[in-house]
């Protein structure tokens, strides 16, 4: 079920009502039906692969248990390792067969020796990359003792399907999401008031700025031989503002949902796009990710201690593992990897955590140098996405190598220039109202608070109204393919 | 929890109106055509199809005859027309003149068939009365359309078409090689034949077999210059096409150059000839032996 759908809008409120009023006496009774929720909500799609989700609460739930029984170190770590096997093992299998296989003929064939593999014919289950991570944060955390294992199965299940973030996260860390389920949820007017209002920005950032985006992003990069260097750069702004919306706006309706229902999710942005450098920058963008990998991939490998070869290494390596998350491509390769290249130099002059605070909090307009450096960080970024949009790594180099040529210089073309000037326009707007709203949880969560309701209201129509405006150019969301 | 849910719907409420207020022009709105379908299903004699048609003087036939055929209108919308005016119990039409020529399968029907362009949004604007908005795979998907494109259509007059006649004559050549490149032009790797056309015509064939009636496929004449320009494939795949059809009462003047006198521009008749190959076609789908050789 997608959330900017008709499905949706009729599936929530029926969840919503049945959850505070039918089942509002019962913990156990709300956590169940969060349960059943989540699985009609991920069935919508495509009910065979309920049994992968079932399968892998059922794995972890018995790892906890048994690494509650054990204190025998090699017993926990074969209940560790059994419980990585198998989630890594759906991945691996769903998302990347088809790609090492490729890659292994190629490369047997490169020495000459020719072998035979059938490639399957396999649908990536929507969301097994999110799930599958916020499962082994569970298992891994009970290794570690920073968790007690549950013996709720309900609340467990609950746990892992939850399907506000089922799908496209935020990648909850068990230590955060798994507790609120075992306490009693007290419904809260502000924060219901608040969700609606995020679940209302996400909506205008998915329907009105990403989608719409999307449809002259795909244009110039599905046919990106036949335009100029000036119009690509243009297509790669255009999927620079399609990923961002379509991502954080996902999240902002992930969390927004959830605290209708008394949840508080982690947050995933923070106007990334603002960011004086990219060590900044992924502190801001998919952060449920990015520290996903910092506390269970980097710092166990040494982190930024040890020699400057091992934090070169290791930087290397959570660049390169992000963006094989993002899928099993080598454009998701090559862009990790550039991202580790921005990184570095950060690192060994050690100014990664230069830009910790708000940039110009307090203040109207950014500093020049923080303006020049934001600027910077964001050219840089929009040279990255080229290489995460494109079909292939010869495709990236193909547009890569038409921007970087005369016609940069052009004038960018467009069949239809009337109708590309009022999405312009709108990601114009959309870039104010994110600036000046940087300093809450998103960029229209204080807005107007203590304006008089009518004129608040009628803020509220208007997205809405563009909503419905904008409306019909429905592209499905970027990150269910990851 | 109250106060919340109060609050929601005080605010939704205003936005609810505004959809109920669209639904009742929709619904009024539907009410008229489906009245004005009867009317036309009181005809015994229906003109269809695109605007090559539509200069066919219905009152030069001699039974009850309506022309309700309209400019660019693909056989998808056609169709759809004629089941509604079929659905009415009384229904009294027996023959139906189809119009459908070269141009009727190429490229510019695939752009009035695709909501993506600004031709096939209009489509649904003109046409929406007519179709089944649940039931649209072929044309569209009710949640990928603008909601725009729902209200402009909820307040745009459903298209009937209708008889059209031109005074003008002897076009020039920019005129002719104007509407050539709009019916054979591709734009964005669109498709070179309109396949949709095809399916819709036998489609129409079809539901006329089924309700016994007499359908006459029609190809009026063009403009010389406008025949030459037309590309050999074109007419194989046009050849192919109408042969399939079974029950096959083909009227083809495509043979036939008549004078730039007759022409009001590339394949459309003017006053007089219009009048003349409408007498020539009520003479001929009231002859009781059609055979191939028309």
């Amino acid at each position: 079920m997608l959330f900017n759908s008709l499905d949706f809008a009729v599936f929530l409120p029926i969840v919503f009502i049945l959850y505070w009023f039918v089942a509002a006496k019962s913990l156990k009774l709300q956590n169940f039906l969060i349960v059943f929720a989540s699985y009609v909500f991920y069935g919508w799609w495509d009910w065979r692969f309920l049994s992968l989700i079932l399968f892998s609460t059922l794995v972890d739930f018995s790892v906890g248990s048994g690494l509650k029984k054990t204190e025998n170190i090699n017993k926990r770590k074969f209940l560790l390792w059994s419980s990585i096997v198998v989630n890594l093992g759906f991945l691996a299998f769903f998302k990347y067969y088809n790609f090492f296989l490729d890659n292994f003929i190629t490369a047997f064939s490169f020495f000459g020796q020719e072998i035979q593999g059938d490639s399957l014919n396999i649908i990536l289950p929507v969301g097994i990359s999110f799930y599958t991570f916020q499962t082994l944060s569970y298992t891994i955390d009970v290794y570690r003792r920073k968790l007690e294992p549950t013996n709720d199965f309900v609340a467990f299940s609950a746990f892992v399907s939850f399907f506000p973030q089922l799908v496209a996260g935020p990648i909850e860390r068990a230590t955060h999401l798994l507790p609120q389920f075992y306490k009693k949820r007290n419904f809260n007017y502000n924060s219901a008031a608040d969700g609606l209002r995020q679940i209302l920005w996400g909506l205008f950032k998915k329907i009105v700025i990403a989608d719409n985006c999307a449809e002259y992003a795909n244009m110039i990069f599905n046919n990106s031989s036949d335009y100029s260097g000036s119009t690509l750069v243009l297509g790669a702004l255009f999927f620079t503002f399609q990923i961002y919306g379509d991502f954080s706006g996902y999240s902002d309706i992930a969390i927004g949902t959830s605290r209708l229902f008394g949840f508080d999710l982690m947050r995933n942005f923070n106007f990334p796009y603002f960011s004086r450098d990219i060590a900044e920058f992924w502190r801001r963008w998919h952060i449920s990710l990015s520290t996903w990998f910092r506390d269970y991939l980097y710092i166990p490998l040494g982190g930024s201690r040890g020699t400057l070869f091992t934090k070169i290494r290791n930087v290397f390596i959570i660049f390169i593992v992000s963006g094989f998350w993002h899928g099993a491509n080598w454009t998701f390769i090559f862009w990790g990897a550039l991202n580790a290249l921005y990184f570095i130099p950060l690192m060994i002059t050690k100014s990664n955590r230069n830009n910790i605070d708000i940039i110009a909090k307090g203040n109207y307009f950014p500093g020049r140098k923080e303006f020049l450096l934001m600027c910077l960080t964001f050219s840089m970024t929009v040279f990255a996405w080229i290489f995460f949009r494109a079909e292939n790594i010869s495709h990236a180099f193909q547009i890569v190598g038409t921007i970087f040529s005369s016609s940069l210089f052009t004038i960018p073309y467009f069949p239809n220039i009337s109708e590309i000037t009022p999405i312009v326009i709108l990601v114009c707007l959309f870039l104010i109202v994110e600036w000046c709203g940087r300093e809450g949880q998103y960029a229209i969560a204080e807005m107007g608070l203590k304006w008089n309701r009518v004129i608040r209201y009628f803020i509220y129509y208007i997205i809405i109204l563009a909503i419905f405006w904008f409306s019909g150019k429905e592209q499905q969301f970027i990150y269910f393919q990851f | 929890m109250k106060k919340f849910i109060c609050r929601v719907f005080i605010f939704i409420l205003p936005l609810f109106l505004l959809v109920f207020s669209f639904l009742i022009v929709y619904y009024f709105n539907n009410l008229k055509v489906k009245s004005d379908l009867k009317d036309v299903s009181e005809m015994e004699c229906l003109l269809m199809g695109d605007s090559q048609i539509q200069r066919l003087n219905p009152l030069l036939f001699s039974s009850k005859t309506k022309n309700i055929a309209s400019s660019g209108e693909h056989f998808y919308f056609t169709y759809n027309k004629l089941l509604k005016i079929l659905d009415n119990k009384n229904c009294k039409v027996k023959k139906v003149v189809l119009g459908a020529s070269i141009h009727s399968f190429a490229t510019v029907y695939n752009r009035l068939f695709d909501i993506d362009f600004p031709e096939g949004e209009n489509s649904f604007k003109r046409y929406m009365y007519f179709i089944s908005l649940l039931d649209n795979e072929d044309f569209f998907r009710l949640n990928k359309m603008p909601v725009l494109n729902y209200v402009s259509a909820i307040y745009s007059d459903p298209d009937w078409g209708g008889f059209f006649e031109s005074e003008y004559s002897n076009p020039d050549s920019n005129i002719v090689n104007k509407t050539y490149n709009i019916h054979f032009s591709r734009e964005g790797g669109q498709k070179k034949y309109c396949q949709s056309q095809k399916k819709y015509l036998y489609k129409i064939d079809s539901l006329c077999a089924i309700n016994n009636i007499e359908l006459f496929i029609c190809s009026l004449p063009y403009h010389a210059v406008y025949k030459e320009q037309i590309q050999e494939c074109y007419y194989a795949f046009f050849d192919s096409t109408i042969e399939k059809i079974e029950r096959k009462n083909y009227i083809n003047f495509l043979l036939e150059e008549p004078s730039n006198d007759w022409m009001s521009d590339a394949n459309h008749l003017n006053k007089i000839g219009a009048t003349f190959y409408s007498k020539k076609i009520n003479k001929i789908i009231n002859q009781s032996d059609l055979g191939e050789e028309n």
